[in-house]
């Protein structure tokens, strides 16, 4: 590391060019004879000159030359040249290497002539640098501090403190060193001096570890060091107390040290630029000046140069510390959450191939971090893959693909997360992660509602000996896969197992909280009461802390402590964000079920009239919810404006849900009042469809659309429901539509046939991604896929929607769909396991459970299993038989397979039962049924005889 | 014929002497004065050694000729460029007083002066020595400065091919993009912007290309796009100045802001503080200023 000692180097000259001056104009009484014919007056000149041109050696030699040819002449004693002699004799006895002569001379001219002047000063200096040299440092801090005290505005006083500081660091008083540096800082001396000294309270700080001083003193200070070598220490102090503070966690003062730390390339730039300036400076030098000082710059720049040229080309030989530097530095703003910025500095590094390749390797994968950081799954993916082509045999390459898998996670796309994490752990069987990737894969397929899969990962995890709290979070993360596969029992026995092995751990109160919504889960409410009162007691200001209160009042609402409830919703603050709506309308139902119209009307009327909510969302649903308690109250005048408001406010914004549920109520509250209302409703309707197509209030327009469609469908008016559906379509534009109408849209276009209906599906999932309606979004995209033969595109649309809407109306229509697709994936077990499920929703009653036998049938069918294909079907005509097509079609499968069990009577029964039924399948069917059931009876009558002829 | 210094000499102390007799300086001269003491014959100097005196002018090719008036005859000389040593222009005063005021960093009071020079010397721009050129290079910036962008362009685009000097072309490219930036062409300030970038190394010590970018991408209310692009020099920015860093570091803010990430504004507005970097003057940012200023945000300081 380049030195900044380089201060001592001044010019002297100004110091003691008085000397040479004094001594040429001394008048001497007489020029005395010396050896080999010197006189006095010529050997003065002779050392004179030779002082004069920094030929100290020589100039000594003529100095001890006098002093031993005329010691003992008077003019040689007198006072008057002794003042100029000594000082410049020790000088030259001190720049030759004598230092302790030097000292002695100086002192005794100390000692000797005590009136202040410049040769005093100059021998007080130089004094100092002979003890300095001689190893008396205390003697030499004296000294220094003496000259410092005696000549307080010379510039030069500032240099001899920062010898003086020197001297105290080398004799160990480091905080006195580092606060005298600091004092010439602030001292009001020249800025490159006080530079200096801060650079070096910096350095010293450094070495001496006192980390806290060094960054107090890079942090407070404005540098601007644009020279070299003071730019090159700033930089590599503040490049070490950079990476301290990173490591100490403390990424903005790390990110503020890094701000100090120029590439490598600007360092051997300045100091090519120093070096190519001193040549020019010595040259210049040369020309202009005279002898002898044009001996003196060229030789002061031949040693500056050289040194220059020494420190050039180390610098170019040591090794190039940016590219590590960068990446820490890009580091510590990703750990103080400024991803944009990492994002930036990590690119340019990953894109710049003047850097080596590990160093752009890791950018790279430091650029995917930053992405990821930033949410940006899109940008993350795509570094990823690039990462991927450019670096497979990168060893960062495991981190690069869990990294993606997690990102997938972040997606929702849960099977793609867990296949690649699949591949991850069979490519990489030794990898010391295998167990972090075990975990996360077994989180992807809870998410994936694959529990079974889950807990075997969670388990395989556990076995393999997994460091840190991963144990933990994986048995917490098996208990909670039994909690969301609904087998409470088992989960409320490994939670309470837990629950006293995470004692302290920061798994506690998750686990606690878990422990109480199991209970809740299980409507054992005092226990769960008492469980999350534990948590919301034990555990203040926990990230479940908002659920928690949620959770208290949903167990106060199913313990029927209505009021309670309601107390504990009025607990949940807008910072618990999406719970704080859901607490709003909790209170709501509460009110409602309490028929508490009134109070509920005001309740809702008070969220609308918060001013101090920067998000008010669900606003037209809490005016639904304000008219409807009104229309409870038979206070039919309050309730009507209500419902006009909300329609005049909301009903033009394309986010605005239950537009659809408003219109319902405005239409019931017609109703009500007799049928004249019930036409004064159909005229306002048609009137306004009319007006806001006109007036180009186009949303609006398609949702009075959409309702006057599904009361023609009410009506039977299906053609009309159809027409008018079309005409909408073609009148609005995509952009105008909300989500209730472009699922509707799709799924009529899907069954035209039309491949529009495409792009409503994907315009659906993409412009609100949080609205229910987006389930039939994916249900479209996944029949649309299906009716391709894509099965396997189907899929993932399935597997999304099973898991963010599994409520939703559309579902189980889904579910049967995802049973039908795995049968087409040439999976028929895991559709039938499928198909179970669905027969398990009490919500799938009805047709849907007719069809998820008939799909159970089919994969038996297709495994060759004629005889448990056939109980599902019987079970069709058994019990369905309101589902003329599916009944038909179970009959003539069930006899077809009967006749593949050679069970030639059993399969004619089934043909005869189904013709009895008149009701029972097209006149084409019944007729090819009459035919096979013919071709039976005579095979069956054949070998009835047959057997009555044989013996 | 005379020696070729001795002309050189000669000449500068004629015109230096009436410039001085006229006891005026340019501060006085109007745009009529400065060129008639820019008229009147050139001298160019042939490396054989001669002189010639009379009107310059410029062949096709770009050869010097030369019209000279002798005997009440005209003679016209015609030499390719690299036969002329050098070309000697009336005003040379001119040129001192300019160079005072460049030096001085006066560009406003420096532009008239520079730009009679440069009308005079434009079509001349090859056989200029490396200070007249240096000195002309200072008038496009002068022009930027006098709200005369066009010009400014179409200067700093003739001088180009005629300077060597890597900094002294980056800044004469740099007036070019500030001109375009400045008349509205906002395509060509991006395409500008985008090659400026292109030629920056890491801690460089402007960050105009990004500004303009960011700025027009604000201007256009990309927010996005302004913040990515403003924050780049934030990021390459060290302990020296850097021009153009304050008004990136208000554009982010202010992009920040406007997509609503305010945290991020806060962060951005304090750390400009702590690295004593003043607020630009730009009255389209004062707003953002008022948001995340403490002073302003404390109801016990207001």
């Amino acid at each position: 590391m380049a030195s900044v000692n380089r201060y001592h180097s001044c010019d002297r000259y100004v110091i003691f060019s008085v000397f040479a001056v004094s001594l040429l104009s001394l008048s001497l009484k007489s020029a005395l004879p010396g050896q080999e014919g010197d006189t006095l007056q010529s050997l003065l000149q002779k050392s004179t000159a030779a002082f004069q041109s920094g030929r100290y050696e020589a100039a000594a030699s003529f100095f001890e030359a006098l002093e031993e040819q005329f010691s003992e002449e008077d003019d040689f004693q007198s006072e008057s040249l002794q003042k100029v002699l000594l000082p410049m004799q020790g000088y030259s006895l001190l720049r030759t290497g004598r230092a302790n002569l030097a000292a002695e001379i100086f002192e005794y001219f100390l000692q000797t002539y005590l009136e202040k002047n410049p040769q005093r000063n100059f021998a007080v200096y130089h004094l100092a640098q002979a003890c300095e040299q001689t190893a008396q440092t205390e003697k030499a801090i004296l000294y220094f501090r003496q000259f410092e005290s005696e000549n307080p505005n010379r510039p030069e006083a500032a240099l001899a403190a920062m010898r003086r500081a020197e001297l105290i660091k080398t004799s160990g008083r480091i905080a006195e060193s580092i606060g005298l540096f600091n004092n010439i800082y602030s001292s009001g001396g020249d800025i490159a001096v006080r530079r200096q000294a801060r650079l070096r309270a910096l350095q010293v700080s450094i070495e001496a570890g006192q980390l806290d001083t060094a960054e107090n003193i890079l942090l407070t200070t404005r540098w601007k060091i644009d020279t070299m070598p003071e730019l090159a220490a700033l930089a590599f102090a503040a490049l070490s107390t950079g990476d301290q503070l990173l490591a100490d966690n403390r990424y903005s003062e790390a990110i503020r040290c890094y701000r100090l730390v120029p590439p490598k390339i600007v360092l051997i730039d300045k100091q090519k630029a120093r070096l190519t300036e001193s040549r020019s400076l010595m040259k210049k030098k040369a020309r202009l000046s005279a002898e002898p000082a044009k001996t003196l710059w060229e030789e002061y720049y031949s040693r500056l140069v050289q040194q220059l040229e020494t420190d050039f080309e180390s610098l170019q030989k040591s090794e190039d510390y940016t590219g590590g530097f960068l990446l820490r530095y890009g580091q510590s703003l990703l750990l103080a959450n400024r991803g944009e910025e990492a994002w930036l500095l990590f690119q340019r590094v990953a894109e710049d191939s003047g850097f080596a390749q590990e160093i752009q390797t890791e950018a790279h994968y430091r650029w995917m971090l930053a992405a990821r950081s930033l949410q940006m799954w899109d940008d993350a993916l795509a570094i990823a893959q690039s990462f991927q082509d450019l670096y497979a045999e990168s060893s960062l390459m495991p981190e690069v693909l869990y990294l993606t898998a997690e990102i997938h996670k972040e997606l929702r796309q849960f099977e793609k997360a867990a296949s690649l994490l699949g591949d991850l752990l069979t490519r990489y069987p030794n990898h010391p992660r295998q167990a972090r990737w075990l975990f996360t894969r077994g989180h992807c397929y809870v998410l994936n509602q694959r529990y079974p899969e889950a807990r075997e990962d969670f388990n395989l995890c556990l076995q393999s000996g997994p460091e840190g709290g991963l144990g933990n979070e994986a048995r917490l993360w098996h208990a909670m896969s039994r909690f969301f596969e609904k087998d409470y029992s088992i989960a409320l026995e490994e939670l309470g197992a837990l629950a006293d092995a995470l004692k302290g751990s920061p798994l506690e109160p998750e686990t606690a909280y878990w422990r109480a919504a199991t209970h809740y889960a299980l409507k054992n409410y005092g226990k769960a009461l008492e469980r999350i009162d534990f948590y919301l007691r034990s555990f203040p200001g926990h990230g479940r802390e908002g659920e928690a209160s949620v959770l208290r009042g949903d167990i106060l609402m199913g313990q029927g402590e209505l009021l309670g409830a309601a107390v504990a919703f009025a607990k949940v603050t807008p910072e618990a964000g999406n719970l704080f709506p859901y607490a709003i309308f909790q209170t709501g139902k509460i009110y409602r079920a309490m028929e508490e119209y009134e109070r509920m009307a005001d309740h809702f009327e008070r969220y609308l009239a918060r001013t101090d909510l920067q998000q008010k969302p669900r606003k037209s649903e809490a005016l639904y919810w304000t008219g409807w308690a009104y229309e409870q109250m038979g206070k039919i005048d309050s309730a009507h404006p209500v419902f006009l408001k909300a329609l005049d406010t909301f009903g033009n914004d394309v986010e605005a849900a239950e537009i659809q549920l408003i219109l319902k109520s405005l239409h019931h509250l017609h109703n009500k009042q007799g049928p004249q209302q019930t036409e004064t409703f159909a005229r306002w309707l048609r009137e306004e469809r009319v007006k806001n197509l006109a007036e180009k209030r186009l949303t609006y327009h398609s949702r009075l659309s959409l309702y006057q469609a599904n009361l023609y469908r009410a009506e039977k008016r299906n053609d009309e429901a159809q027409a008018l559906m079309l005409e909408t379509i073609r009148n609005v534009p995509l952009d105008s539509l909300g989500a209730e109408f472009l699922g509707r849209a799709g799924l009529l276009l899907l069954e035209l046939g039309f491949p529009s209906a495409e792009e409503y599906f994907t315009a659906l999932i993409e412009r609100y991604p949080h609205r229910p309606e987006k389930a039939v979004g994916y249900y479209g995209l996944a029949r649309l896929q299906s009716n391709r033969d894509h099965p396997s595109l189907a899929l993932p649309w399935l597997e999304k929607l099973a898991v963010e809407w599994p409520l939703h109306p559309i579902a189980i229509e889904a579910a049967l769909l995802r049973g039908k697709t795995l049968v087409d994936l040439g999976k028929p077990r895991l559709a039938i396991t499928h198909y179970e499920e669905v027969l398990k929703l009490k919500s799938a009653r009805g047709r849907p459970h007719a069809e998820a036998l008939e799909g159970i049938g089919h994969a038996y069918r297709l495994l060759r299993e004629p005889q448990k294909a056939i109980g599902y079907y019987q079970r069709i005509y058994t019990v369905y038989r309101a589902y003329n097509d599916l009944v038909t079609a179970s009959y003539l499968e069930s006899a077809n397979l009967f006749e593949e069990l050679s069970n030639l009577r059993a399969a004619r029964d089934t043909l005869a039962e189904f013709l009895d039924d008149p009701q029972l399948g097209e006149p084409q069917t019944r007729s090819l049924a009459r035919r096979e059931h013919t071709r039976l009876d005579s095979i069956l009558a054949l070998d009835t005889e047959s057997a009555n002829q044989s013996p | 014929m005379r020696s070729k210094s001795n002309i050189i000499i000669f000449h500068r102390l004629l015109i230096t002497l009436a410039f001085c007799l006229s006891g005026n300086t340019a501060f006085c001269l109007d745009e009529s004065e400065m060129n008639a003491l820019l008229s009147g014959p050139a001298t160019a100097v042939v490396k054989n050694g001669f002189t010639y005196q009379g009107k310059l002018s410029r062949t096709d090719q770009g050869d010097l000729r030369i019209l000279i008036e002798s005997d009440g005859g005209e003679a016209i000389l015609t030499f390719p460029r690299e036969e002329i040593e050098a070309v000697i222009f009336p005003g040379a005063a001119l040129i001192s007083l300019a160079e005072d005021w460049v030096r001085e960093g006066s560009l406003g009071e420096a532009q008239p002066v520079l730009r009679a020079l440069y009308r005079q010397r434009r079509s001349f721009l090859p056989f200029l020595t490396d200070s007249e050129r240096l000195l002309l290079s200072a008038l496009p910036e002068a022009s930027l400065l006098n709200d005369q962008p066009e010009d400014a362009i179409a200067i700093a685009r003739n001088l180009l091919p005629y300077i060597t000097s890597d900094p002294l072309r980056e800044k004469l490219r740099a007036t070019v993009l500030l001109g375009h930036y400045r008349l509205g062409l906002k395509e060509e300030a991006k395409d500008l912007a985008t090659e400026w970038i292109g030629r920056q190394n890491l801690y460089g010590n402007s960050a105009l290309g990004w500004w303009v970018r960011a700025k027009i991408d604000f201007e256009e209310k990309n927010f996005t796009g302004a913040l990515w692009t403003s924050l780049h020099p934030i990021v390459f920015s060290g302990q020296m100045p850097m021009d153009y860093l304050s008004d990136c570091y208000a554009l982010a803010i202010a992009a920040s802001h406007e997509l609503q990430k305010e945290a991020k504004a806060h962060l951005l507005y304090s750390e400009m503080q702590t690295r004593g970097i003043h607020w630009p003057e730009e009255e389209l940012f004062a707003h953002y200023r008022l948001l995340y200023d403490e002073k302003h945000l404390d109801p016990a300081s207001q």
